[in-house]
């Protein structure tokens, strides 16, 4: 059963990007990162968080 | 009708009756999941317009008389964005884990709930998109 989820869900995934014209290599990260290592969903997000908080720190530094 | 001919025509339509329910329950889960793919990528458009506020807001700051003073404002929704970013990520690592691990309908739901709550506290400007799903 877990198996059969796990092989839908990348099925529509696929298709789901195919549908929005991603290449191969988006095709084939999405589903690493949701199925294989979830527990790297949305590390981009958390690095943009970062690069932005640096950014205002950086300012607030040379106003200082 | 035989009663090994009776035998072998009630286990096959409990094997029709199973996979049914299976197809059922995978189609259950496969709309959450597409559902859950759907709003990472929206809080992705989400977070890059909030870079573009913040850098254009950093552009304006850099010209203004006191840059500290001007950009302190936008730091401090930075801030506060940057919390429900971290909130909303890990609930979609534990959904993703959740999904992963077989684990039970009423947690995944937790951690859709979890992450609804986390995107309702982001700026509307930027966010928008994801606030019909968090309401």
């Amino acid at each position: 059963m877990k198996f059969v989820e796990l092989l839908a869900s990348a099925v529509m995934l696929v298709l789901d990007l195919i549908r929005k014209g991603a290449s191969d290599d988006e095709i084939a990260e999405a589903i690493a990162e949701h199925l294989a290592s979830p527990g790297t969903v949305g590390q981009h997000l958390l690095d943009a968080a970062d690069r932005r908080r640096a950014k205002l720190n950086h300012l607030r530094g040379r106003s200082n | 009708m035989s009663p090994k001919l009776e035998i072998t025509f009630l286990a096959g339509v409990f094997a029709v009756a199973l996979i049914l329910l299976a197809l059922v329950l995978t189609g259950c889960a496969t709309v959450q999941q597409r559902a859950m793919i759907r709003s990472e990528r929206v809080l992705e458009a989400g977070s890059d317009a909030w870079d573009n506020i913040v850098d254009q807001r950093i552009v304006e700051c850099e010209a203004a008389p006191s840059p500290a003073d001007c950009i302190e404002p936008t730091a401090k929704a930075d801030d506060a964005v940057r919390v429900g970013v971290v909130a909303a990520v890990a609930a979609l690592r534990a959904y993703w884990l959740g999904v992963a691990v077989g684990a039970d309908p009423k947690d995944l739901q937790r951690h859709l709930a979890a992450f609804y709550k986390a995107v309702s506290t982001l700026p509307p400007e930027a966010f928008g998109g994801l606030l019909g799903g968090a309401r």
